[in-house]
């Protein structure tokens, strides 16, 4: 009986496992989407970061850190820029990110995940525009203004998406 | 993971972010990697389908050809979207044929897969590599001879272009002027495509067309540009500049051909 019990939560944590290694693929597929499809300033949308932002206001799990670090692998093969760039900089980004939602913003409210929305995507960017510059590559100031249409949208689409995903969750009792 | 010691956990997850960088550099992950890609690739069809769709419903339409359209949409419901894109796939391939037919030029050609990750660059992933011949800085063109970029990384069966538009693009251009001025076409984050460093003394015009110079590595002359557009001209400066019109569309791409050195 005690055996079938673990087989069964062992079955559960790698299905678990699998459906999140495949809704990350999702996220992604629909960041690489945005970015083509929608017009300029809208393209700048980092999906990947509302999505890894919204979880972690949801549920406050350190598994984020493990799923930026996927997310920064699929970035970083569809990329054109050495293999490494986006695991570092997401990776470490959001490991900071955690603690400081852990350590100050851990009370889930909307101002608190908006906050973290905006500390995410300005490490983010802080980290890949160091890598960029060690890789060679020329600055203009034009970078900023996609910096800060990115930061803008994302801000503001993780503010609306996580009020009302908040408020289903809560709704269907799907928050632990 | 906080209960534990903050900078054992940061060191282990820059160990393990190490590993995988080093890993991957020595080509350990492609069992991992491989599939992936395979698995985005395939999900990422549908883009070009959809990018079409969009272009086609952005142009103006006069009462008669909506309600034609219309009719023709009940009737063709199904298919409309199909046989435009394989329309426009043909007049495009045709195009590349016809100027491959006149210049000997050895070429691939080549389907775009999508923009890369990076909403910062102004890259597009193509579905040819180094098994294919592919190499970098090879050109890349579309239509009859529209240089759009060339290739900045290259892996077994797919590669990256870096087109004109990008920030760190820079190509060696002649404008087809009185004086055949020669510049350097930058780009600026997709934003626009510049010619900079062109001689003060000589006359540039709105409308003179812009082509390859051949004075930049792997890229041949005479590959089309575009055509200026505006031109600044300061008196105190060196240089003048020039605002130009890409040929084509740089955001809507779905077949090029690669320029390869011949063997």
């Amino acid at each position: 009986m005690l055996c079938n019990f673990y087989i069964f939560i062992m079955l559960k944590s790698i299905l678990q496992t699998i459906f999140y290694f495949f809704l990350i693929i999702i996220v992604f597929v629909l960041s690489l989407y945005s970015s083509y499809l929608l017009p300029y300033p809208f393209e700048n949308i980092n999906l990947v970061i509302i999505f890894l932002i919204i979880v972690l206001g949801l549920y406050g799990s350190g598994n984020i850190v493990w799923a930026a670090f996927l997310f920064g692998v699929l970035m970083d093969l569809y990329s054109e820029l050495p293999f490494g760039i986006f695991t570092f900089s997401l990776t470490i980004s959001f490991l900071l990110v955690y603690w400081l939602y852990y350590e100050f913003f851990a009370n889930k409210s909307i101002w608190a995940v908006a906050t973290i929305a905006v500390v995410s995507v300005v490490l983010f960017r802080i980290f890949y525009t160091i890598f960029i510059i060690f890789n060679g590559s020329k600055i203009k100031l034009t970078l900023f203004t996609y910096y800060g249409w990115e930061l803008l949208f994302t801000t503001i689409l993780t503010f609306s998406l996580y009020f009302v995903l908040e408020k289903i969750f809560i709704r269907f009792k799907l928050l632990k | 993971m906080v209960t534990k010691s903050k900078t054992a956990t940061f060191f282990t997850i820059f160990l393990v972010i190490i590993f995988v960088v080093g890993f991957s550099y020595f080509h350990w992950l492609d069992f991992i990697e491989k599939p992936l890609i395979s698995i985005v690739d395939w999900s990422l069809k549908p883009v070009n389908s959809i990018k079409a769709y969009f272009k086609k419903t952005d142009q103006p339409l006069t009462t008669d050809d909506r309600n034609v359209l219309n009719e023709l949409k009940q009737k063709q419901k199904n298919n409309k979207t199909n046989i435009q894109i394989l329309t426009e796939e043909n007049i495009e391939l045709k195009k590349q044929l016809n100027f491959f037919a006149k210049n000997n030029f050895e070429h691939i050609g080549a389907i775009v897969l999508s923009r890369t990750v990076n909403p910062l660059a102004t890259t597009i992933m193509i579905d040819k590599g180094d098994k294919d011949g592919v190499e970098i800085d090879n050109p890349v063109v579309v239509s009859e001879g529209i240089l759009i970029g060339k290739v900045v990384k290259v892996e077994d069966n797919r590669s990256a272009v870096r087109l004109i538009n990008d920030n760190t693009s820079a190509i060696g251009a002649t404008v087809m002027n009185n004086d055949r001025s020669i510049g350097l076409v930058e780009g600026g984050y997709g934003l626009g495509v510049r010619m900079n460093y062109i001689p003060q003394n000589e006359v540039v015009t709105p409308g003179d067309v812009v082509i390859s110079s051949g004075l930049s590595d792997a890229i041949p002359r005479g590959l089309v540009i575009g055509t200026i557009e505006v031109v600044d001209k300061q008196p105190h400066e060196p240089f003048q500049q020039a605002v130009i019109t890409p040929a084509t569309d740089l955001g809507y791409i779905n077949l090029v051909s690669v320029i390869i050195q011949k063997k």
